[in-house]
C-alpha cells in the first residue's frame, strides 16, 4: 500500500503596489501587509518610495510592528535630514525578497512606475511577483477608461487592477462602484484583471463582498490620515 | 574774510565738464580749512553723458542732511543742467552760468536773487587751455561765496593733482591761474556791476 | 479663449495639482519653473496638462529666470504665472520687485516650507514677511493666504484675474501641507460659474506705430532721479490704496464680546475655526478672525473685531511674521495681543483651544 501525501505549499505572495501619486498605494499595500499578517505567514512591508522615503510608513512602523508585520522603511531619526535630496535606498530593501514569507512593496511617489522595482535584488527570479496598479477614479488623470488605460501602459508591467476609487472622507458605495466600472472597463480594454476593489470598512460592509462588476472587495482600515501626506 | 554760517552748493553740467572734481576739491579744501563739508554726487544711469550733479554743503556746525531745498549757489554748465537745477534755486541764490552753454534766456531761472554769466569756456580757450574750464567756474564759486581762502583752494588742488603737476609744473601753473581768473570774473561783474 | 475647459466635477486631489489644474481653468498660458520641494508637483501635473489643452511649459535655470521669463512672458501678452518655495521665494522677489515696479501682472505660487535658508522641505509660514514685503519695494502687490484645496482652487483662479485687472503682482501663500495633502473638492470652469477671466494683452511689439497711431508702451523698472522715482511710487500708491478695498477678503466670526479672538491665515486658520467651534460648544466665547489677502490685510474689518474683543490670541508656525502685520494694523488700539508661535511646526486645533482656555482661565483669576 502506498499512501499519496499531498504537501499543500503556501505560495509565497510578493506583490508591489504601483500608481499615479496619492492613488493610494500606501493605504492599500499597509492593509495587504496586514491581511496577510493576520494569516499567521511572515509578512514584510517595504517602503520602496524614492522621493519622499518615511513620509507615509514613518509614524505607522511601530504599530504596523506590534501587528506582526516587519516594516523596511527608514526611521526619520537615521536619515540625513535632507528631505527629498539626499534620500538613500535603504539597504535592506534591495535585499527585501531574500526574506521569508509574503513581501508587500509600496512603490511610493509614482512617477517611476515599476521601474523602482529594478533596485530590488532577486525580483526576475521571483516566480509569484505580481505588480498591481491601483487607480482612483476620483483622480482627474485617471477619471475615464482612456486615462486609466493610457496612464498603466505608461506604469510599466502590471498584473493586476486594483480599484481604489475614493473621494476621503466625501467616499460613498455609489462612488467606489462607480469607479469600479470604469476600471473594469480599463481592464478589459489593456487585458489585466482587476483584482479587487478597495474600501474603507464601512463602505466596503456596505458594498458587500463582491462590487457590481464581481471584483472582491477588499474593506480598508484608514492608516493615511496618520501618515504624513 | 568772514565766512556765512552754512554755504549750500550746486554743481551741474554734462558728465565730462568736471563737475564732481569741483565739489570735492572745495570740500576738502573746506576740510583742511577746519570746516565741516558735506558732498554728496547724483548722476543719471547713463554709462557716458547725462547731466551731473554735485551738491555741497560747506559750515562751522555738522551738516544735518545731505540734500538741501535751496542752494545758495548754482551753477549750471549745460542746458540740461539749468533745467535740471531749477528746482534748487530760490529768491535767495546765486546762479551762474556759462553763457557759451547756449543757455536761452528764457530758460534762466528768473526767481534767482542774481544770474551771473560767467565767461569759463571762452576765458580757458584764451587764456588757459579748456582742460581747466571747470577750475575756472571752482575760481568763481570762491569768488562768489569766499567759502574757503584762495591758498586752502591751491592746496587741495595740490593734494589731488600733485601727482600731474610734478610731471609738469606748467599745469600747476595753469591750475592756479585759473583759480584766479576764476574769482576775477566774479568779483569783476559784482564790483562791477554788470549782469 | 478655449471653450469650456472642464466639467464642474468633486474630485480627490493633492494640492499642487489643484494649482496646474486651476491655471489652465483659469486660461494660463505659460508655465516657467524652476524645481523646488514642495512644489515640484505644479510643475509635473502642468507638464502633463500641457499637451491636452495647448499650454507651453518652460523650465528655467534658476527662479531668478524663472520669474523674469514670467514677465517676458506677459510682456509678450502671454497669461504666464510661476511657482517656488523657500530659498527659490527669496530668488523670486527680484523679479517680483521689477513687475511692481513695471506695473506687470505675474502670478506666482508660494508653498511655504522651512526658513530660513534650506530649513525643512515640508511646511511652514514663515514666508509671510517675504511674500508680503520681501522685494526692494513698498510691497505693492496682492497675496492671498488660502486654507485648503478648494481655496487653492478658487484662489488661483481668482489671481490671475487679480493680476491682470489691476497690474500688481499677484502671490497665492499656501505651504506645504497644502501642497501635499489630498482632500475632495470642486472643480469647475470658471466661465461656467459667470467669472469671466481677464483677457490679457501684448504689452510691447503691439501694431501701429508707437507715438503716431498709439501712445508708445514705455515700462520703465529704472529712473533717473529721485524725484522722478519720488512721483511714481507715490502715484503707485495712490492706485494701490485706491482698489485695495475691491481685493480685500477675510472671514470672521463671534468677535462680538469674544473673551478670546483667534487671529490666524492660511492653513492654521482651519485649525482656528474648529478650536473656536470646540470652544463654544464647552461654553467659551471665543471669535475668530481670519485674514484671506495679506496685502492688503483687512485692517479696518481686524480693527473693529478687535475692538470688540478681550484679547487676540495670534496664532502662526512662524516666529511672529503675522503678528507683526496684525499689530501693524492695530496699531492705536490697547488690546492685547497674545502669541503663540510655532516655527515650522504644524498647530492643531486641540492646541489653540488649549492655549484659549488658559487665557480665558487667567483673565477670570485677574477678575
Amino acid at each position: 500500500m502506498s499512501f499519496w501525501v499531498f504537501e499543500v505549499r503556501r505560495i509565497r505572495i510578493v506583490e508591489a503596489y504601483v500608481g499615479e501619486y496619492a492613488a493610494g498605494k500606501s493605504e492599500v499595500a499597509v492593509n495587504r501587509a496586514l491581511e496577510l499578517a493576520r494569516e499567521g505567514e511572515p509578512a514584510t512591508l517595504v517602503d520602496l518610495d524614492t522621493v519622499e522615503p518615511c513620509y507615509t510608513l514613518r509614524p505607522l512602523q511601530e504599530e504596523l510592528g506590534a501587528a506582526g508585520i516587519h516594516v523596511v522603511a527608514w526611521e526619520t531619526r537615521r536619515t540625513l535630514g535632507l528631505g527629498e535630496a539626499g534620500s538613500v535606498l535603504k539597504a535592506e530593501a534591495r535585499w527585501a525578497l531574500r526574506r521569508p514569507g509574503h513581501v508587500v512593496f509600496d512603490v511610493g511617489y509614482g512617477v517611476g512606475g515599476a521601474k523602482a522595482l529594478n533596485l530590488v535584488e532577486g525580483v526576475e527570479h521571483e516566480r509569484w511577483f505580481n505588480v498591481l496598479a491601483v487607480i482612483n477614479a476620483s483622480r482627474p488623470l485617471t477619471a475615464t477608461v482612456e486615462g486609466i488605460v493610457a496612464h498603466v501602459r505608461d506604469l510599466g508591467p502590471v498584473h493586476g487592477l486594483i480599484n481604489n476609487t475614493h473621494l476621503g472622507s466625501e467616499t460613498t458605495a455609489a462612488v467606489v462602484q462607480a469607479g469600479a466600472a470604469l476600471v473594469a472597463a480599463a481592464g478589459r480594454s489593456l487585458g489585466i484583471p482587476v483584482v479587487a476593489t478597495t474600501a474603507p470598512a464601512a463602505v466596503a460592509a456596505e458594498i458587500g463582498p463582491y462590487d457590481p462588476a464581481a471584483h472582491p472587495v477588499r474593506p480598508l482600515r484608514r492608516f493615511m490620515p496618520r501618515a504624513f501626506w | 574774510m568772514e565766512r556765512k554760517r552754512s554755504i549750500k552748493i550746486v554743481v551741474a553740467g554734462e558728465g565730462g565738464q568736471g563737475v564732481q572734481a569741483v565739489a570735492e576739491i572745495l570740500a576738502e579744501a573746506a576740510y583742511e580749512d577746519g570746516a565741516q563739508a558735506l558732498y554728496i554726487p547724483a548722476f543719471g544711469v547713463e554709462q557716458r553723458g547725462g547731466v551731473s550733479l554735485a551738491f555741497l554743503q560747506i559750515s562751522d556746525q555738522p551738516v544735518a542732511a545731505p540734500k538741501f531745498e535751496k542752494g545758495d549757489i548754482v551753477v549750471a554748465l549745460s542746458e540740461r543742467a539749468v533745467r535740471r537745477t531749477r528746482q534748487y534755486v530760490g529768491p535767495e541764490t546765486v546762479f551762474i552760468y556759462d553763457g557759451l552753454a547756449e543757455i536761452k534766456e528764457e530758460e534762466l531761472p528768473r526767481t534767482a536773487r542774481r544770474i551771473l554769466n560767467i565767461p569759463a569756456v571762452a576765458v580757458a580757450r584764451a587764456e588757459l587751455h579748456p582742460r581747466v574750464f571747470n577750475i575756472v567756474i571752482m575760481g568763481a564759486v570762491i569768488g562768489a561765496t569766499r567759502v574757503v581762502p584762495v591758498d586752502q583752494a591751491k592746496k587741495a588742488l595740490e593734494k589731488r593733482l600733485g601727482y600731474k603737476f610734478e610731471q609738469d609744473p606748467k599745469l600747476r601753473e595753469l591750475n592756479h591761474r585759473a583759480l584766479e581768473r576764476g574769482v576775477e570774473l566774479v568779483d569783476g561783474i559784482l564790483k562791477g556791476g554788470g549782469n | 479663449m478655449s471653450g469650456a475647459v472642464m466639467a464642474e466635477k468633486r474630485v480627490f486631489m493633492t494640492g499642487n495639482e489643484v494649482v496646474a489644474w486651476a491655471a489652465v481653468a483659469a486660461r494660463a498660458d505659460v508655465m516657467y519653473g524652476y524645481p523646488i520641494t514642495p512644489q515640484n508637483e505644479v510643475m509635473h501635473y502642468w507638464t502633463r496638462l500641457a499637451p491636452k489643452h495647448g499650454k507651453i511649459f518652460l523650465q528655467t535655470e534658476d527662479e531668478l529666470s524663472a520669474g523674469f521669463a514670467t514677465i517676458g512672458g506677459v510682456l509678450a501678452g502671454k497669461k504666464c504665472f510661476t511657482a517656488t518655495a523657500g530659498p527659490g521665494n527669496v530668488l523670486m522677489q527680484e523679479p517680483v520687485s521689477m513687475a511692481e515696479m513695471m506695473r506687470l501682472p505675474v502670478v506666482v505660487v508660494v508653498m511655504q516650507r522651512g526658513g530660513p535658508s534650506t530649513a525643512t522641505v515640508i511646511y511652514s509660514q514663515q514666508e509671510v514677511t517675504l511674500t508680503t514685503f520681501g522685494g526692494n519695494g513698498e510691497g505693492f502687490r496682492v497675496v492671498y493666504s488660502t486654507a485648503g484645496l478648494q481655496e487653492l482652487y478658487d484662489h488661483t483662479i481668482k489671481a490671475f484675474n487679480t493680476a491682470w485687472r489691476y497690474r500688481f503682482p499677484v502671490f497665492v501663500l499656501a505651504d506645504g501641507y497644502q501642497a501635499k495633502m489630498r482632500e475632495p473638492l470642486t472643480v469647475y470652469d470658471p466661465v461656467e460659474r459667470g467669472i469671466e477671466p481677464v483677457a490679457p494683452e501684448p504689452y510691447v511689439g503691439r501694431p501701429g506705430k508707437p507715438g503716431a497711431d498709439r501712445p508708445p508702451g514705455h515700462y520703465r523698472n529704472t529712473y533717473n532721479t529721485e524725484e522722478e522715482l519720488y512721483a511714481v511710487v507715490l502715484e503707485q500708491a495712490a492706485e494701490y490704496e485706491r482698489v485695495a478695498p475691491e481685493i480685500v477678503e477675510h472671514e470672521e466670526s463671534g468677535a462680538e464680546g469674544a473673551a478670546v479672538l483667534v487671529v490666524a491665515h492660511g492653513v492654521v486658520a482651519r485649525a482656528a475655526k474648529q478650536a473656536v467651534e470646540l470652544l463654544r460648544a464647552e461654553g467659551l466665547k471665543a471669535g475668530y478672525f481670519r485674514p484671506v489677502t495679506l496685502r492688503p490685510l483687512p485692517a479696518e474689518a481686524l480693527r473693529t473685531a478687535a475692538g470688540r474683543a478681550g484679547r487676540l490670541l495670534v496664532v502662526e508656525s512662524a516666529y511672529g511674521q503675522f503678528a507683526r502685520l496684525v499689530r501693524d494694523a492695530l496699531y492705536g488700539l490697547t488690546v492685547d495681543v497674545v502669541p503663540l508661535y510655532k516655527p515650522g511646526l504644524g498647530i492643531t486645533a486641540e492646541e489653540i483651544a488649549s492655549r484659549c482656555r488658559e487665557l480665558a482661565a487667567s483673565s477670570a483669576r485677574t477678575e
